[in-house]
């Protein structure tokens, strides 16, 4: 616990995500308005007065819909996440553990995949399914897996010349089971430090994507669709612009640091 | 005995050239994967790519749709539209643009040099800033010059470029009304500036952060221990010893980013409306218009696949260290 303590990088991003996390957790208690509440007639409205962060065009509360924006990026790096994470693993495995055609196959997929850049690939994939919330999840969820299952290869190679696998091998443990009981142990660390980074990655290119028309659609408050407005009103209504964003960066930055913290505490050399 | 004297005596120049065939040889299968993966991600998913190609209206009148489909050749079966775009590829022919009805090859030989000036400039200031402010941070370790600029550079691989591109644009052109808040200018430096500061903006800070991090390994080196030793004077030191052998590995994971820097371009010519290959891409993406789509996605593709191979080649190159097979 106090080797975590004295990770300065830990503990402040840990505090930056879990600052991100009450707000989208208890956003209805939070928010002071309806986030998709229109009142024209307070559209526009600088920071300060009755709306902390002013207002946009359609008069909604901007503070209240960074709040619920906070919602939608936190899912989504989280569910985008847990399937990569999965698909990463389980290719790793296969790849490192049974070697061969196996290896050569997944690695060839990856590989190709490596050769298209992400942001290019999440482009590709929603301009086939069109813009909407759960075809962005869907886009990223399947796109952000190779460094995962590259990381988890190599790492499963190594553990399984190690003498405890070869003992269980020895006594008859089925392949199945080595890599349950065995090799997925070993390599919760590394997963994890790619899985904080790889979560940071899936916000930026979800903003990326509804910055550029192609994710989340309005009314749906997310950062990213909310900045695309904002660039509209860069001269009459700048602070549309520069609080998503913040927002965006504090999250983003959050994970970074949680992400260099916890790689320091798996391997110091790292 | 014989065998390690006849290896020896393969010339350096072959081994290097067997090198690159291999490479070469690989390349081209992960270009034909790419090239099918899309091809049928672009064709098989749902949605009909007739009713995607044309305009929504259309879709409600039956025989309209079967023109549209029968104009575009969606009317053959998907594997023989396969084999006659691969066919076409090997001639040149990227298709013709649905939106424009103009060759696609022609839409981006216009927008290819806009973006290819653009990158290669971030490139330049990133690689110049981006190692001089690591090199600069690892030499004062632990000193008030690295904690900012470690600090910056943490902040500038979370922040999105586009938002760091709205803050430039904001500050710049609607504050300060120094530089043209967007368009091409045909061409002028003044309209290159901020698209391009925004666009390098996280590559300085990677490289900063991975310069800093390999010039305190190398520090650790017992060449450079030696080196010291000898009584040779810090600046020779730092300069022949530690920055040299440093670069091997800036060079390589540095460049692997110039291919990043060329995707991430679709961001901020769209931030700044920059009439490049990103802001084709996205445009057609919004008009459904697949072919030209598919085209700027072959290009983004090829041009990371080229990068990666002439990295390979040249770290091979540098670092004798390096299996060749």
């Amino acid at each position: 616990m106090r080797k975590v303590l004295k990770n300065k990088q830990l503990v402040l991003g840990s505090m930056l995500v879990l600052a991100i996390i009450i707000l989208a957790v208890f956003a209805p208690l939070i928010a002071p308005y309806d986030p998709v509440g229109n009142n024209l007639l307070s559209s526009l409205q600088p920071p300060g007065g009755n709306h902390i962060l002013g207002t946009d065009s359609l008069g909604r509360d901007q503070l209240s819909r960074i709040i619920y924006g906070s919602r939608i990026s936190l899912m989504l790096g989280l569910t985008t996440q847990l399937i990569n994470t999965l698909i990463g693993v389980i290719l790793g495995v296969l790849a490192g553990y049974f070697g061969g055609r196996v290896d050569n196959l997944i690695m060839g997929l990856t590989n190709v995949m490596l050769s298209i850049p992400a942001i290019i690939l999440g482009l590709t994939i929603m301009a086939v399914m069109g813009p909407g919330l759960i075809n962005i999840f869907i886009a990223l969820g399947f796109t952000l897996w190779t460094y995962t299952c590259r990381v988890v290869r190599a790492q499963t190679m190594l553990i399984k010349e190690k003498e405890f696998v070869k003992a269980a091998e020895a006594l008859g443990a089925s392949s199945w089971r080595i890599a349950i009981k065995h090799i997925i142990p070993q390599i919760v660390g590394p997963v994890l430090v790619i899985a904080t980074f790889g979560a940071a990655s899936a916000i930026l290119l979800e903003a990326s994507l509804s910055f550029l028309g192609i994710g989340v659609q309005p009314p749906t408050p997310s950062w990213g669709a909310m900045l695309s407005r904002g660039r509209e009103y860069i001269w009459t209504a700048p602070w549309l612009m520069i609080y998503p964003g913040l927002f965006l960066v504090t999250t983003i930055l959050g994970l970074n640091l949680m992400g260099d913290g916890l790689r320091d505490y798996w391997d110091p050399k790292m | 005995m014989g065998l390690s004297v006849s290896l020896k005596a393969v010339p350096f120049i072959i081994i290097m050239a067997n090198f690159i065939l291999q490479r070469l040889f690989r390349s081209v299968f992960t270009v034909l994967a790419v090239i099918t993966i899309i091809f049928f991600l672009l064709n098989l998913l749902p949605g009909d790519a007739a009713l995607l190609g044309g305009d929504l209206r259309k879709s409600q009148n039956e025989e309209a749709m079967e023109a549209v489909r029968e104009k575009w050749g969606l009317d053959k079966p998907v594997p023989q539209r396969y084999f006659s775009y691969i066919i076409n590829l090997l001639k040149g022919d990227l298709g013709i643009s649905y939106r424009t009805s103009l060759p696609v090859i022609k839409l981006i030989g216009q927008s290819i040099l806009p973006t290819l000036k653009l990158a290669a400039f971030s490139f330049i200031i990133s690689v110049v800033i981006g190692i001089s402010v690591g090199y600069i941070a690892a030499l004062h370790k632990n000193s008030l010059v690295d904690f900012f600029s470690m600090f910056f550079s943490i902040f500038g691989i979370s922040a999105p470029r586009f938002w760091i591109g709205l803050m430039l644009m904001y500050l710049f052109a609607a504050t300060f009304r120094i530089l043209p808040a967007s368009g091409y200018g045909d061409g002028a430096i003044s309209y290159l500036i901020l698209p391009a500061i925004t666009l390098s903006l996280p590559l300085i800070s990677f490289l900063a952060r991975t310069t800093r991090a390999t010039v305190l390994d190398v520090i650790d080196e017992d060449y450079v221990r030696t080196a010291k030793a000898k009584g040779l004077s810090m600046k020779v030191v730092n300069w022949k010893h530690v920055l040299r052998n440093s670069l091997i590995s800036i060079v390589t994971v540095g460049g692997l980013q110039f291919g990043s820097l060329l995707a991430n371009t679709v961001i901020v010519e769209k931030v700044f409306s920059y009439p490049g290959l990103g802001s084709l891409i996205v445009d057609s993406i919004h008009r459904r218009d697949i072919p030209a789509v598919q085209g700027c996605v072959l290009v983004f593709s090829l041009s990371f696949i080229l990068i990666n191979l002439i990295i390979d080649v040249l770290y091979g190159y540098m670092d004798p260290r390096i299996n060749y097979s």
